[in-house]
């Protein structure tokens, strides 16, 4: 099974520690940054694609990669500016969009507070 | 670690600004309390437009300033949080998540992409007017969020990379526009409206209506001279799109659901209570403020809530920035009046605006509004400005408050150039969408076309005895 992860940031790093857990998943990653947290933090080398977080970006990876799944992690954090007004909301929106037009299944994963 | 030492270092410059204003030497006229007021609006203004912290604890940073600069007691500086005004911001906040929650507002874009026929200028022109309605009801920025999502997804249908680019430029920033226009229609829609209104209803009666007479006309000369002069400025070599797919997705997602149709109707309701509510009162010799905005707001969340349609976890995430800054901006703004900095402010600028003729002193106030706002919180602008234009029109019987109050209040709408103008500007910038210089350069077009455009309205309303 191929899983897709979008998003290599904190939430991102603790689903792919637990994606981790199942060697028989081929687990593959998009984040925009060079370092993210994942990979600073050593739970995966690299990142596989340095695309962003909207439909026209990711829609040449999915071709790519045609994962069976993919988990979206991102939030307004890993976009590298927090603070900005609207921008969890807006990821948010962006997730919702992937979500609608993208025709693999794809799951939102929630920030959470720990 | 660099991150929090970043937020110090610029929580650091709006104290130095503060104690800066606090140790220049006292101007003539000015008291000591005016000063130390003075200092409280460079700490409100300096601390929204560096955002040290999120937007929310600057709004409740600036009433435990006012307390410690002795401007106000906690009473005071709090009083504003429990207004109407900002319970009606809270309760409209709150409607527009349900309508969110519920992706009527995705499937209203999808309608206008549909209805666009794929033509690039009437799909601009859908986007806009849906940003515009929606942002009159729900906070700017939040409806630009909302949709700019869509926009990324239209532009990926043009195959062209640059072509794709140059439509989602176009598209992206007529959103931002429009979701900032839209806001000058209603005391919704702007946390300087709320302001604003709230200082007009000290010297005269100023309902939801009241706002909404001058608030939409504006709306509706801006918007068309926006629109035309955003597809002047960025032009789209793409000259039709294909909108199968949201066709195709309109179809799956069908006619609207029974919960989306309610929550529709719930929010219609609201709407035509705000505006007709106060006559409803009356007429049927309600018991006073029973339809009062912000009750009609909370019957209507109430509502939802009851219903099962919203949850507290769905509302959580409002923008509790708009509603504190609007209570700081009323904060600060009595505390500038009780301590006499606004009589002071008044003597400085009465013999331009006061002595100048209508014509002048409106194309003062709508460009010195227009440009500030780039720079300062537009509630700011209004709680510093809006007590001084209301003190100079007692003062002289040539002109009345709102003839300057609200063209001024409405041109903290045009704050088109920075990042630090609005949420919306902050928001396309963080994305990297919009290249800086051009957002400077269209946004500086714009500014001055609306500007126009607002005095001119006014202008007109004033010489024909409408304000």
């Amino acid at each position: 099974m191929r899983v897709l992860v979008i998003g290599a940031g904190r939430v991102g790093a603790r689903v792919l520690l637990q994606l981790k857990k199942n060697p028989r998943l081929t687990v593959v990653t998009v984040d925009p940054r060079e370092r993210p947290y994942a990979v600073e933090q050593g739970v995966i080398e690299s990142v596989d694609f340095h695309n962003e977080l909207s439909p026209g970006d990711l829609e040449g990876v999915l071709r790519k990669v045609r994962p069976d799944l993919v988990l979206v992690t991102t939030s307004g954090e890993d976009i590298g500016r927090t603070g900005v007004p609207g921008l969890e909301l807006l990821v948010e929106s962006l997730r919702g969009e992937l979500e609608a037009t993208a025709s693999v299944p794809i799951i939102a994963v929630a920030r959470t507070g720990a | 670690m660099n991150r929090r030492l970043g937020f110090s270092g610029r929580f650091l410059a709006v104290l130095a600004l503060t104690v800066l204003v606090l140790l220049l030497p006292t101007p003539e006229g000015l008291s000591a309390d005016g000063k130390r007021a003075l200092a409280a609006f460079a700490f409100t203004g300096s601390i929204f437009a560096l955002q040290p912290v999120p937007l929310p604890f600057a709004g409740l940073m600036v009433p435990v300033v006012l307390v410690v600069l002795g401007v106000a007691d906690a009473e005071q500086a709090f009083e504003p949080i429990s207004r109407p005004i900002i319970i009606l911001i809270l309760g409209s906040l709150f409607l527009a998540e349900a309508l969110r929650k519920h992706g009527v507002t995705r499937k209203l874009a999808l309608i206008s992409i549909v209805a666009s026929g794929g033509d690039v200028a009437r799909l601009l022109l859908g986007m806009m007017g849906l940003a515009a309605l929606l942002s009159m009801w729900m906070e700017n920025t939040a409806t630009a969020a909302v949709l700019i999502p869509v926009a990324l997804t239209i532009s990926t249908r043009v195959p062209d990379q640059e072509k794709a680019r140059e439509l989602l430029v176009l598209l992206v920033l007529g959103i931002a526009y429009a979701a900032s226009l839209g806001g000058m229609a209603t005391i919704t829609g702007s946390a300087s409206n709320a302001v604003a209104s709230e200082f007009l209803a000290e010297i005269r009666p100023w309902a939801f209506i009241d706002w909404m007479k001058y608030g939409l006309p504006a709306l509706l000369l801006v918007f068309p001279p926006t629109w035309w002069a955003l597809l002047q400025l960025v032009p789209v070599s793409v000259s039709s799109l294909d909108i199968d797919l949201a066709k195709k997705e309109l179809g799956i997602l069908g006619a609207l659901r029974r919960v989306e149709m309610e929550v529709l109707v719930v929010m219609g309701v609201a709407i035509i209570l705000w505006i007709g509510g106060s006559f409803l009162e009356s007429s049927l010799s309600l018991p006073p403020t029973l339809m009062a905005p912000a009750v009609v707001g909370m019957v209507a969340v109430a509502y939802l809530s009851l219903r099962g349609i919203i949850e507290w976890e769905d509302v959580k995430g409002v923008s509790w920035g708009m509603f504190f800054a609007i209570a700081a901006g009323l904060a600060l703004g009595e505390a500038l009046k009780r301590s006499g900095a606004t009589e002071w402010l008044t003597d400085l600028l009465a013999p331009v605006i006061g002595g100048s003729p209508l014509i002048v002193g409106l194309l003062f106030v709508v460009f010195a509004s227009a440009m500030l706002t780039n720079v300062v919180n537009n509630a700011t602008v209004a709680a510093v400005f809006v007590p001084i234009l209301i003190s100079l029109a007692r003062d002289n019987p040539s002109f009345n408050a709102p003839q300057l109050v609200l063209p001024l209040t409405l041109a903290t709408t045009f704050g088109y150039a920075l990042p630090s103008a609005s949420g919306r500007m902050a928001l396309i910038s963080a994305t990297g969408i919009v290249a800086p210089r051009d957002m400077i350069r269209f946004g500086m077009i714009l500014t001055v076309l609306s500007s126009l455009v607002l005095v001119a309205l006014f202008y007109g309303l004033a010489v024909l005895g409408l304000i």
